[in-house]
């Protein structure tokens, strides 16, 4: 069966159509199956207790040493050897049961776990050995080449008998495969880093597949609890998975997401676990999954240890931070155990760090160089007395202190670590560490970084400051380029004498005084202008600053900004001294020069907004006024020239004693302007005297562009009374308004006077006599002259007029009144 | 060998600088056999003062010399006002040197305030200056002088300590030479006591020959060291050895006198010239903190 199917996958491979499913590993094969993985999750093993899986039954370490000749040697957790087996291993050990599964460089390599013998090799070919689990009497174990990327992709995998190594089934696919993991009947084997093909181990068939599509897959382990899966997160392996999302799955993101290298919970599967000592697989998070509470997956001891190198840290199941650890020697191996981390040192120790204190809850071990080591710890938890706690700002910065400058990421994040402590006294500890000549540039830019984010202990800042260069006494000056820029961020204007003392002491270095002296023009005020007088007049002329003037600009700054009249005053005299350095006296211009430059910046800036303002105003304004001005706002504007046209009347009745009305027409521009005036009658004496006045007239403005104005004045006899036209635009709304509003079926003549002069005016039936006196003597004081004793409404025509009240014949056209009553002007209209 | 010459010459031209300026102080300007000076009294001050602030920089150096001149307390302040100012290097300098020439106590305040001036060059004549006034202030502003950064600054310190006699300052001395200020020695030397001496014997081994034979020297060459110390440290060099002491030994036997009367003195220039037929002419002898 096992040719068979190699062979099948290999026709496959070729490229041939074949026309049969292949048993795996197929890409017909439906990924994300409900029932598949329903079927698979059915049919697993229930969660057990951890437990040795090796037949001497205690835990074992079985080891590859480091030296000219390596071997694998299985150690116990005193130290001792076991036993040793002279394979040169290139990976990882692996306790498989009875079996210790590793390679050299040219076969896979299985060791009976109980004497370290030899039981089997299998060439790996042209492929790297990747890694093997085992269920019952199989092993399962992959070579792969091509995850680092690569022409070449292939991978295979092999089940064979754990004991003889006899061939059971095989795949070889296109693609990449990783470590497998087996429970039950199942082995669970990654695939591309996006697939996890699920195999009945007995048969080689392929029952589910899973495929994630917001996620990578690096690796699937097999814990006690189950199975699981993931790269920086970790997947359960349940009847979820079929989602092929997180969101659908049983997930827990990574439990700490800014560690540095971005390390994943478990061993990048794809790529060996190398059996000599490497930085692959040093740096790490561990955590032993421990089933599920409430959908979460719960970690064992609810602590996640992240390993680099050979710092230690751990965080709570919230991802807070707990204990760190520096050990003395680089982490080779490690497993999460209830009472805390079981580690493997280079140099043979073997700890249990606690899990509260991160304390040596146990040690084991011997000394001997080891490269890399495979666990077979079962259910191992140490009783211990793990002592108190080592404060953790301490711990943080001891490591952050540390000389292992291959681990600067660690204790940069270290510094952040410690930054995010909100005590005043982790400020001093930065400052402490800033000052440790040992620390390289990149931690001292993490520290100053945090250093300016932190709002507690600012106060040591201040006091740093207090801090002098000695010789003798080997103090060095204190790290102004810390500090300066944190106390800016910090706007601590207390820190202002202490910069002053510094920007006057000749040990603050050069390459710092301008931040100091920014500094201290941005923190204080006029106070400080003595200082910075007298240090710009002391070295406006020496050659201290002859290449870098910087200090004495931002100094002449100071004193510009805080100085006023008199530190302008004085400035300019220092830069008419001829012995100013050039650079210096170029500063003090530009000073003058940019202020000047300013104000013309803001005075065109104001200038611009008022007239923006103005032009908004205006905008304003027009959309305010009426689109046309009414017939009122007409006779309003007429009305305030009562006198002017008064007299041109009364001139024009003495010429001619029937001038009974005028009539007004006119253009009016948008602006007020009236044009093209046009009066009747026409008459050149009574048009020149009123052309003056009426050219005179300013109407509101309006938005229609031009509109046609009219205005006319009728003169009667006895009381004076004007007829500016109404603004009833068509007679019925006249008639309607007088109908409304006046008394109804009164002969017009009770209510109104008829003409003055008027042939054949019906007789009056109020006995005042008509009269041409000038129609000042109206009532109505404030009244226009021709609106003077009108009393509307009772003075309007009525609004039914009968046929004999109709005007005489000869009265011109134009005054007659309409039909249905409505006033004669409102037909020229 | 190189470096033993190295180190001597910059001790000798450190040594210089104090020593020359001091001697050159108060006394310089009335060496007989220096060009006649120009005739200028206080009356001329006003004159001179002008000149002092003019834009003219070789007036100004004129005019600082003829303050020199006068060598009165009333120049002090003009040539304070003239260096607050702020002067080109050379003015500055030529002020600090006028105001070592006056010597005046009054001239401590500006001088202090130079020896934290930034120019390096200010400090070290500032302290040069100071050192030639005979005043208690001085010495607390000299042993500070050993703590600045710059290393010349701190030779010049040191030297000037030991020019003004300073034996207080000895053990911030020794704590200078400890710090490698190695013109500390020359001090100790001028300063140091019997107990300095075995003190001082501690840095063989540590501190390059050359320094060490500075040192030396300035304890030689006391009056008021003890023959049984000078003795003492000619057995500890002759335990040395080697051609740079035969050398240096022989260098202090030309120092005696054809005829010595007093019988320790002479027992000290037997001592002396056994100890230098003691020692090969080359090659052999102790190599002592690579100063051969």
């Amino acid at each position: 069966m096992t040719s068979r199917w190699t062979l099948v996958a290999s026709v496959a491979l070729v490229g041939c159509v074949g026309a049969t499913q292949k048993p795996a590993f197929g890409y017909r094969f439906a990924d994300n199956q409900a029932a598949d993985v329903a079927s698979v999750a059915a049919a697993l093993p229930a969660a057990h207790a951890p437990r040795v899986s090796n037949p001497s039954g205690e835990p074992l370490v079985v080891s590859v040493t480091h030296g000219e000749a390596p071997r694998v040697v299985a150690l116990g957790l005193d130290g001792a050897e076991r036993w040793e087996a002279s394979v040169a291993a290139m990976t990882r050990p692996e306790v498989l049961g009875d079996v210790v599964l590793t390679s050299d460089r040219e076969n896979v390599v299985a060791l009976d776990a109980r004497d370290g013998r030899v039981l089997w090799r299998r060439p790996l070919g042209p492929l790297a050995y990747v890694g093997g689990t085992r269920s019952g009497g199989a092993i399962i174990y992959v070579t792969s080449v091509g995850a680092g990327g690569g022409a070449t992709r292939v991978g295979d995998v092999r089940a064979v008998d754990a004991r003889s190594g006899s061939a059971l089934w095989s795949y070889e696919i296109a693609g990449t495969l990783g470590r497998p993991a087996a429970r039950g009947a199942f082995v669970f084997i990654p695939w591309d880093r996006q697939n996890v093909a699920i195999l009945e181990i007995a048969t080689g068939l392929e029952k589910a597949r899973l495929r994630t599509t917001d996620d990578v897959i690096a690796w699937v382990a097999d814990h006690p609890s189950g199975i699981y899966y993931g790269a920086n997160g970790v997947y359960r392996f349940d009847t979820n998975s079929h989602a092929g999302t997180r969101r659908g799955q049983t997930h827990r993101p990574p439990p700490v997401t800014d560690l540095p290298r971005d390390p994943m919970v478990a061993d990048d599967g794809f790529f060996p676990m190398p059996g000599t000592r490497s930085a692959r697989g040093r740096i790490r998070v561990y955590f032993a999954p421990e089933g599920t509470t409430e959908g979460r997956i719960d970690a064992r001891g609810g602590r996640f240890y992240f390993v680099y190198f050979r710092y230690v840290m751990a965080y709570d199941d919230e991802g807070a931070l707990v204990w760190v650890r520096m050990l003395d020697e680089d982490v080779i191996q490690a497993e999460a155990v209830a009472s805390g981390l079981f580690t493997v040192g280079e140099q043979g120790s073997f700890r249990v760090l606690d899990r509260e204190t991160g304390n040596d809850r146990w040690t084991g071990g011997a000394e001997r160089e080891l490269a890399s080591a495979g666990l077979d710890l079962g259910g191992f938890d140490p009783a211990g007395e793990p002592g108190e706690p080592r404060p953790l700002k301490l711990a943080l910065a001891e490591m952050a202190g540390d000389a292992d400058n291959r681990l600067v990421a660690a204790r940069a994040y270290a510094i952040e670590q410690l930054g995010a402590i909100p005590e005043p006294d982790v400020t001093g500890l930065l400052l402490d560490l800033y000052a440790q000549r040992s620390v390289p540039g990149a931690l001292r830019e993490t520290i100053s970084t945090v250093l300016r984010q932190r709002e507690v202990g600012v106060e040591l800042l201040v006091e740093a400051l207090s801090s002098r260069y000695d010789y003798l006494d080997e103090r060095p000056s204190p790290p102004l380029d810390l500090l300066v820029p944190a106390l800016l961020e910090q706007r601590r204007t207390d820190a202002v004498s202490g910069l002053v003392a510094h920007l006057l002491d000749h040990e603050t270095p050069l390459a710092v005084l301008g931040l100091v002296a920014r500094a201290i023009v941005e923190l204080g005020d006029a106070s400080v202008v003595p200082a910075l007088q007298a240090f710009l007049v002391l070295y406006h002329a020496d050659s201290s600053f002859a290449q870098n003037a910087e200090p004495l600009a931002v100094v002449a700054e100071g004193i510009f900004r805080h100085g006023g009249e008199e530190g302008r005053a004085m400035l300019t005299a220092l830069r008419a001294n001829g012995r100013v350095l050039a650079n210096v006296s170029t500063a003090i211009e530009e000073l003058f020069t940019s202020e000047a430059q300013r104000a013309d910046a803001r005075a065109r800036a104001l200038a611009e907004a008022e007239a923006e303002a103005a032009a908004a105003a205006a905008a304003a304004e027009r959309e305010g006024r009426p689109m046309r001005l009414s017939q009122a706002q007409i006779n309003g504007v007429f009305a305030e020239q009562t006198e002017g046209l008064r007299a041109c009347f009364e001139a024009e009745l003495e010429r001619d004693p029937r001038f009974s009305q005028l009539r007004v027409v006119f253009i009016l521009e948008n602006t007020g302007i009236p044009t093209d005036i046009q009066y009747a009658p026409s008459g050149a004496e009574l048009v020149g005297c009123l052309e003056p006045v009426v050219s005179a007239l300013r109407f509101p403005p309006f938005r229609q562009r031009r509109q046609r104005g009219t205005f006319t004045v009728t003169l009667r006899g006895g009381e004076d009374t004007t007829a500016a036209a109404p603004t009833d635009r068509f007679w019925w709304s006249r008639a309607e308004r007088l109908a409304s509003d006046g008394p109804i079926g009164r002969p017009w003549w009770e209510v109104r006077q008829a003409p003055a002069r008027g042939p054949a005016a019906p007789p009056p039936s109020d006995p005042t006599p008509p009269s041409t006196a000038p129609p000042t003597q109206g009532g109505g004081a404030g009244q226009p002259w021709w609106l003077e004793g009108e009393q509307p409404p009772q003075q309007q025509p009525p609004q039914q007029q009968p046929p004999q009240q109709q005007p005489p014949q000869q009265q011109p056209p134009q005054q007659q009144p309409p039909q249905g009553g409505s006033p004669w002007w409102l037909a020229d209209e | 060998m190189r470096h033993f010459i190295l180190g001597a010459a910059a001790l000798v031209a450190a040594a210089g600088l104090v020593t020359t300026a001091h001697a050159q102080g108060r006394r310089a300007a009335r060496d007989p056999d220096a060009p006649a000076a120009p005739r200028v009294t206080l009356a001329d001050l006003d004159g001179i003062v002008e000149r002092l602030r003019g834009d003219d920089l070789d007036a100004v150096r004129e005019a600082i010399d003829l303050l020199t001149i006068i060598d009165r307390p009333e120049v002090v302040p003009h040539l304070a006002a003239l260096i607050r100012a702020g002067q080109p290097d050379a003015i500055t300098d030529r002020a600090i040197g006028a105001l070592e020439r006056v010597a005046e106590p009054s001239a401590i305040d500006v001088l202090t305030e130079l020896t934290r001036h930034r120019r390096a060059g200010a400090r070290r004549r500032a302290y040069g200056a100071l050192a030639a006034i005979a005043d208690p202030r001085v010495r607390p502003l000299l042993e500070q002088g050993l703590r600045d950064s710059d290393r010349s600054v701190r030779g010049a310190a040191a030297l000037a300590l030991g020019t003004i006699g300073a034996r207080e300052s000895l053990d911030l001395l020794f704590r200078a030479f400890e710090r490698n200020v190695i013109e500390a020695a020359i001090a100790i030397g001028k300063l140091g006591d019997a107990r300095a001496v075995e003190r001082y014997h501690g840095f063989l081994g540590s501190e390059p020959l050359g320094v060490m034979l500075s040192g030396y020297d300035a304890f030689l060459r006391r009056d008021d060291v003890p023959v049984e110390t000078k003795k003492a440290i000619v057995e500890r060099l002759g335990e040395v050895a080697g051609v740079q002491v035969r050398r240096f030994l022989q260098e202090y036997l030309g120092h005696f006198p054809e005829r010595i009367r007093d019988r320790r003195q002479n027992e000290l220039k037997v001592l002396v010239e056994q100890t230098i037929a003691r020692i090969p002419e080359s090659g052999a002898g102790v190599r002592v903190g690579g100063g051969s």
